[in-house]
Formats: structure tokens, sequence, C-alpha cells
């Protein structure tokens, strides 16, 4: 047959034979390593860099100032009340809806993930609109002495809203999964409802929940855009660690910003050291699948 | 003599079929609380832009700043995400298909950009880049600035987006049947044509699903932006940034308006991204 | 064109899945790579297909050697296990793939092209279906459209791995009958894998037996199951139990019993007689006539006796052994479970002990 004659042929021996040339392997990584270092690992590098630029006395001090010392507080503050409220509306909501039918199911799926297509910005937007001085229920909370903008709860809601699928969304789907099943064997078995729920359906969804809850608390305390709307920046009261991270950058104090920001990098990286090990050793416990 | 009616027998709004408890409270809390966060405050906006009225949006988009700002933002996104799509899924490709040193490491790192704060990530890009920065200095050697113009802001939504792109391809690009590559070599297909004609095309819609997702995000990204921006008006300052600017002038309609639009283009994304998986579900069956 | 490989050798990470092969497929013939799972029938296949490369051994196609080509040249047509059709091509895109991917010089026109496509899916009887996505298409008919694919190129050899194994029962028995007629028609070289001997003795001209990397025995389906060349065949292939022997100057001895069987051709020591049903007739206790086959007699309890689509089959316990042979009942046998019988023993091969 003419095409097979020989000096036409090629011969070629990788040890696969449906890969791609070596060299365009070679590329690939490459290209993929260096896109990455430049846009990720370098920007990550600079922030302790910059932090400990002028030594470590300095990065202790910027740490150990009032005004940071009152931010870290805040920060957790917030943290600790946001991510349990929606540790428990992850957990209601997808009990509701991974284990029972009802109309309009996927509807409710779609708001519980709304928050996260709104821009950070328009989220603490709302809350001005809604609570603030001039806002629908402004007067009413005037009259009444309650403060909510520019102070505490304002910058929950605001933290509340921007992290508020995380938890539902890592469960929902595992729940849909793994069925009423168990649920319904340790029923027949004569342990109550919520008997059932906590011995059976907690430790199925232990793995994901924390999961959940690790992606919840890094965006909660990291949040900026919308915190920043509510929070009227005031100094020591109102300001998380993101808040003054930007004000320290903004008075040219650029040792201080980043080494509050380093801080925040380091929970970052925790984050995902904690995400990565979660998902090496219990993915098909947090993803459902087998 | 009483003509007995069969009462007409009503389905039940809510069939609860199965034995367990908790569904009236779950639900019942679920949805006052999703009402009470999400909900009320959203149908506040969508209240104060009624209120607004068509004079209110005519008044405010009629500014020439806002109109640049709109249009920065939607621009610089969806180049943004556009090229951040295109590295997404080259990277997704050698984290998948390749073995290499480091691997799950690099793996790992996909995720900085969603777990680090966006205001620590927006001095570090503005600091890397700056005119005297590691990366800034020898750019502007070259005759390039990239601070405080929008390829500052590009960068910063390329940075935003990857995780995006990356995330969404990379499970598709897993589950590449090798007998396909096969199929194609045994019909003679070179190796060029069974990758772009074989096993790129069934990546396309989640492909255009992260870069929905990274243009939706882009678009109202905040911290992460306005320090590398410099947030010069009429030439690098976004959208969601003037609505900052218009609230601590207190002009609530105006900084309405702008939320309003940047809304409705999120939801015509999310819409985009479930008319992209019906789309790809009945033609290739999953997605 | 006829397939020539010529002692061909693969390991996987240490695990030899060939061990030296050699085999000749004649121009036009059928054959049916027969082998349990490991046996290397797969690794077979796909070496000649030029998706593995061996270690040692080579590939010839007709005169030419094609140990040393890449897949895209070797010119085959292969159908995958799981049809590996292109979902977001049409039905009519993915046979035309092929003809299309063609270097210019060599690409057939665009009309060309499609009158290839509408008499394939003629042939396949698939008329109509050119603009469905592989989604819209049962099992049977993705497989038809695989064969389609794998043809329109006209190949040199189609090679076919498990081509019906993902298929449902019924579905296989059709496909099977019309792959047959398939080959009739178009007349390629054609080789496929199988694990089903069912498949392979009723679909294939030859068909050859893999065990551990090495094949058993190449040969008509008849021959196969008449005259298995080794213990392996023998058990592998048709229904048979195995009896413990001992042979002597050419003759098989049972206990005290001494058998003519006609396959005792091994030196002296221990063996196995392997029997197949049609090797033994039965006859009940006192029905003298039966008894003294032309190789021999074997004693036994009935204890159990089955129902069969075309008769009844007993199964016999012989006497002071754990052994259970089966074999076919006569239309008027008396006797049930429990009853003593005698076997005349018509057939049966030996092989020796460790085989």
């Amino acid at each position: 047959m003419s095409d097979l004659e020989p000096q036409r042929q090629r011969v070629y021996t990788p040890d696969s034979v449906v890969t791609e040339a070596p060299w365009a392997r070679a590329a690939i990584i490459a290209f993929a390593a260096a896109f990455l270092a430049l846009f990720l690992l370098l920007p990550l590098g600079l922030i302790f860099h910059e932090a400990l630029s002028k030594g470590f006395d300095a990065y202790w001090q910027a740490l150990t100032d009032p005004d940071a010392v009152s931010a870290i507080r805040l920060t957790l503050l917030v943290a600790a009340i946001a991510v349990p409220l929606n540790l428990v509306f992850g957990v209601a909501a997808s009990w509701a809806i991974a284990k029972f039918d009802f109309p309009g199911k996927s509807f409710l799926i779609t708001l519980v993930d709304l928050p996260f297509s709104v821009s950070p910005v328009v989220a603490g937007l709302v809350y001005v609109l809604l609570f603030g001085a001039q806002g629908l229920l402004g007067p009413w909370l005037q009259e009444h002495n309650i403060q909510i903008v520019f102070a505490l709860p304002g910058i929950v809601l605001a933290t509340v809203f921007v992290t508020f699928p995380f938890v539902a969304r890592e469960l929902i789907p595992l729940m849909q999964e793994q069925g009423t099943a168990d649920e319904e064997a340790a029923l027949t078995l004569g342990a109550s409802g919520l008997r059932a729920f906590l011995t059976v359906t907690l430790p199925n969804i232990r793995w994901a929940l924390l999961y959940g809850v690790l992606l919840c608390n890094a965006r909660a305390m990291g949040e900026f855009g919308a915190v920043s709307v509510v929070s009227g920046h005031i100094r020591g009261l109102t300001n998380t660690m993101p808040l003054h991270v930007e004000i320290l950058y903004n008075e040219y104090n650029f040792v201080a910003a980043f080494a509050v920001a380093s801080l925040l990098a380091i929970l970052a990286l925790v984050t995902l050291i904690g995400k990565t090990i979660l998902e090496w050793r219990y993915g098909e416990a947090i993803s459902g699948r087998h | 003599m009483s003509v007995a009616v069969a009462a007409p027998r009503r389905r039940p709004f809510i069939r609860i079929t199965g034995a367990l408890p908790g569904f009236g409270l779950a639900l019942g809390y679920a949805l006052s609380w999703l009402g009470f966060i999400v909900l009320l405050p959203l149908a506040a906006l969508f209240l104060r832009a009624s209120s607004a009225g068509v004079e209110g949006f005519a008044v405010t988009l009629s500014d020439p700043r806002v109109q640049h700002a709109l249009l920065l933002s939607f621009g610089v996104s969806a180049i943004a995400a556009l090229f951040a799509t295109l590295a997404g899924v080259i990277i997704a490709w050698a984290l998948t298909r390749y073995d290499f040193p480091g691997r799950r490491l690099v793996d790992a790192m996909v995720d900085l950009p969603f777990a680090l704060p966006t205001a620590v990530a927006g001095i570090a890009l503005a600091a890397l880049y700056a005119p005297d920065g590691l990366l800034g200095a020898p750019l502007a050697r070259l005759g390039w600035q990239v601070v405080y113009n929008p390829i500052g802001i590009f960068i910063a939504l390329v940075f935003i987006g990857l995780p995006y792109a990356v995330r969404t391809v990379q499970p598709l690009i897993a589950e590449i049947d090798r007998e396909l590559e096969e199929a194609a070599a045994t019909l003679g297909a070179a190796r060029w044509q069974t990758v772009f004609q074989v096993l790129v095309p069934p990546l396309a819609p989640a492909a255009l699903t992260g870069l929905a997702l990274a243009f939706a995000r882009g678009l109202g990204e905040y911290g992460s932006v306005i320090f590398i921006a410099g947030n010069l008006p009429g030439v690098s300052e976004i959208a969601p940034l003037l609505i900052v600017i218009k609230l601590s002038e207190f002009d609530y309609t105006g900084a309405t308006v702008i939320a309003v639009i940047m809304l409705a283009m999120a939801f015509l994304m999310l819409l985009v991204i479930n008319l992209i998986q019906a789309w790809s579900r009945r033609r290739m069956g999953n997605v | 064109m006829d397939i020539r490989v010529t002692d061909l050798a693969k390991e996987f990470g240490g695990a030899r899945a060939l061990r030296g092969v050699s085999l000749h497929i004649r121009s036009g013939e059928l054959m049916a790579l027969l082998g349990p799972s490991g046996s290397g029938k797969t690794t077979l296949l796909r070496i000649i297909a030029g998706l593995e490369r061996a270690e040692r051994g080579s590939v010839f196609f007709g005169e030419t050697d094609a140990t040393r080509l890449s897949v895209q040249q070797r010119h085959v047509g292969f159908v995958f296990q799981h049809y590996a059709l292109f979902r977001h091509m049409t039905v009519a895109d993915n046979i035309a793939y092929g003809l299309r991917v063609r270097r210019r010089s060599e690409r057939p026109s665009r009309a060309a092209i499609s009158a290839r496509v509408e008499e394939l899916l003629a042939l396949m009887q698939l008329e109509g279906y050119g603009g469905r996505h592989p989604a819209q298409l049962s099992g049977g008919q993705k497989q038809r459209v695989a064969l389609a694919r794998a043809l329109a190129v006209d190949p040199r050899v189609l090679l076919l791995d498990e081509p019906f194994g993902a298929l449902d029962a019924k579905v296989r028995k059709d496909l099977r009958a019309w792959l047959r007629q398939i080959h009739a028609q178009t007349g390629h070289t054609t080789v496929f894998v199988t694990h089903d001997q069912d498949e392979a003795l009723e679909l294939a001209d030859r068909v050859a037996i893999l065990n551990h990397g090495r094949i058993e025995q190449v040969g008509a389906p008849d021959e196969i199951h008449a005259q298995p060349a080794s213990a392996f065949v023998a058990s592998f292939v048709g229904d048979a139990a195995r009896v413990p022997v001992r042979v002597r100057g050419g003759k098989v001895v049972f206990g005290e019993e001494v058998l003519e069987a006609p396959g005792a051709a091994m030196a002296d020591g221990d063996g196995w007689l392997w029997l197949r049903p049609y090797d033994l007739r039965l006859a009940g206790e006192g029905d003298a006539d039966a008894a003294g086959g032309p190789a021999g007699q074997l004693g036994g309890v009935i204890v159990g006796v089955r129902r069969t689509a075309n008769g009844r089959r007993v199964e016999v316990r012989l006497h002071g052994l754990d052994v259970i042979v089966e074999a076919d009942a006569p239309a008027g046998l008396s006797c049930g479970e429990g009853g003593q019988v005698t076997l005349a023993v018509l057939g049966g091969r030996v092989f020796p002990e460790n085989s």
C-alpha cells in the first residue's frame, strides 16, 4: 500500500502513544508554573518581604500597636458571630433541601447561592439603604437609639451576607447524595429525630461541615468591600484587619500595612493547608463521591 | 334527601412522604434567615431604585464619570476573564494531565486568590507593580506603566478570576476518556488535531462557565483593584468604587443606580451560566 | 490483508502481559481473541493497533513491517469497548472524522465524504441518524456508529475490543449476527477480543485462546471445542469435568478401569481426564446394552437431574471420588436421584497433572 512505503514513515517511540510530545509537555508545564509563580507566589512572598523589611522589631511593633490590636479583636469577634450563624443556617437549609421534596427547591438553592453573585460593595450598600440614617428603617432605628450601620451589627450583617452560601453549598450536594436511608434506619431502631440527626447525620457530614466552616471563616475574616461600606472606618472601634491594612497603606505606613496583611496571609495559607488536607484525606466524605 | 358530595381531595402543597422530622423547623428557619439577610436588603435596594425612577437613572447615567466607570468595569472584567480562562485551561491541563515535581503544591496554590483577603492581594499587587516595585521597576524601564491605569485593574482581575477558570475545567479534564484520544489516533488524527478537535471542544461549556464566573466576580471586585488602579476618575475608576464614592457624598440615588446595573449584570451572568449548563447537558449528556 | 505477529512480549510495571506471542491472522478472516481477564488478549489487540508498544517482537500487515509505525500510520479501524464516540460531534461528523483529519492532498472532497457517511449510515441501518448527537443514541446504536467510524477510513484491518461487552444480552445477540453480516459484506480482516466463549465460538472463523500472556490454541471453533490442545482450553471452553487418572503405556487408568480414551497423548504418569457431557452416555442399572462403550465405563450415583433447553442433564458422582460429571440423559431414563448408573466413556482428553 502506497502510504506505507518506508521512506515516508516517521519513526517515533514515546512511552505512550497518546500524549503530547515532550517539548509540548515541557512548554505547558513551564507556562503553568511561570504564570502561577508570577501571579500568585510573587505577590504572596512580597507581603512577608515588605512586612519584615525594617526588621522584626518594626514588624512586632506594628502588630502590637493598639489600633492594630483592636482591629484584630474586632475581626475575631465578627468571625466568631458570623460563622456560627451561617453554620446553623447552612445545616438547617441543607436538611430541608436535601432530605425533603418540595416545590421551588431549585429556586431556593439559587437564592442561597445569590450572595456570591453580588458585589461586596453592593452587599454593604443594601444594608446602608436599609438601616442607615437615610435608609428605610433609619428613622425608626434612630428613634429607638439602635445603631446598626457604622457599628458592630452592620459589620456582622455584611459579613454574614458575603459568607452566606459557604456552609450550605458544601452540605447540600453531599446530603442529597447520602439520601435519607441512614436516618430512616435510625428512626426504625427507635431513635428520636433529634438523636438521629446528632448521631447519624452529623457524623456523616462532619468533614464537609468543617470544610465549609474553614472557607466561611477565611472569607469572614478577610472581607473588605462590604465591611468597608458599612463600617465607617472609626479607628479602634469599627476597623477590622483588612480595613486597618487599607488605612495604614494609604498613610504610606507600608511596613505596618504589610505586617497586618501578613497575619491575614498566614490565615489564608492555614486555610489552604487545612482545605488541602481535608481534600486529600476526606475527599470522598466531602464530595460524597466514591 | 341529602346528596353526599365528595369533597375534592386536596393535594397538600408540600407532601412529606418520609418519616424524617424537622422539615418545618429547618425550612422555616432557613427561609426567615434568608429573607432577613439576603432578600429584605436586596428588596430595599430595588425599592430605592424604583423611587429614584427613570429620571434618577437618567441623571446618574448621563454623568460621563459614571459611564466611564461602568464601561471600564465591564470591559476590563471581560478581557481579564477571557485571559484568565485561557491561562486557566492551560494550567488545569498541566495540573491534571502531567506529573511533575511539586504538582500537588501548585494545585493547592491555585486557590490562593479565594483564600487571600482582597485588600491584602490589592496592596501586594500594588507594591509589586509600583514604578519602584519588584516587577514595576523593570516594566517602567521598558516604558510600561502598569499601576494607576486599566492594565493594573486587568492584572488584579486576572489574579481574582484565575481559580474560577481553573477549577471549573479541571474536573472535566480529569475525566477525559483515554479511549477518545486513542480513537482519534486510530482514525489518523495527529496529536494537535486530537487535542483541538476531540479533547478541547467538550471543555467549552465548562470554560464558558468559568469565564462567566470570573467575569461576574471581576465586575464586582473592589479590594484587590482599588490599590493598584489609582482610581483616577475617567481613567481607572471602577464602578464598585464609584458606589463607595457616591455613598460618601450621600448621593444614595447615584449609588443605587450603579448597584442595580451591576446586580442586573450579575444576574444575567447567573442566567447565562445556567443556560450554558442546560445546553451542554442536552447536547452532551452531562456537564 | 493478513496480519502476522511474531514473538510479542509486553510488560506493565513488572506484570508480564504477553510472553512471546506469535499469531497469523489470514486475510479476510474473522478471528476472536478469547481468554480470561488478564490473559493479554486486549494487550495483543492494542499492540496490533499501535496503541501499545511491544518490548519485543514484530507486527506485519501483509508484507509491511508495521512494528515501528505510529498508530496513525497503521491505518487500522479500531472499535472501543465503550464506543469512544466524540460527544460534541454529530453522528455524521463522528463517522467523517477519520476522513476529515487527512492532509489536504489526501482528503476526499466534501461531497465524497458526505456520500461515504450516507453509505455507512445505510450499511449500519442508521439512516436519518446523521444529525443526532451520541447522547441521543442507545448503546447498540452507539456501537454501530463506532463501527461505521472505524470503517469509514477503509482500514487495512478492523480491530474490536470487547465490542459487545457494555451491551445487554438481547442487543448483544442481535449485534453478533449483524457483525457477521457486515464482515461478510465488507470482507475486512477482523480481530475481536472477547471473554465470552459463546460469542467467540459463534462468530469467529477461528479462535485464539490466550492465557497468562501466551496463546494456548488457535483453531476453528469446532476444533477448539472437540480437540482442546491444553487442560486450560478444555476447562475454559465449554462445560467439562475432570477426573484424576493415570496413564500407563498409552492407556488411561481410572481406579481398576482401563479406558481407551482417544486423547491420551502424554507420557506415563498422573493426569486429568477432561470429559464433556457428550463424551459420556448414560445407562441405568441393568441396562447392559448401553454399558461398555468404546473407551470403557465409569460407575456412579445420580446426585441431580436438571432440565435444560434441549433435554435433561444428570449430574453423577463417580464412585470412590468427590467428582461430579455431567451427561445428557436418554429420553427413557427411569431412575432419579440416588440411582446407580453406569457411564459409557465415548471420548475425552487427557492432559498431564500439572499442566
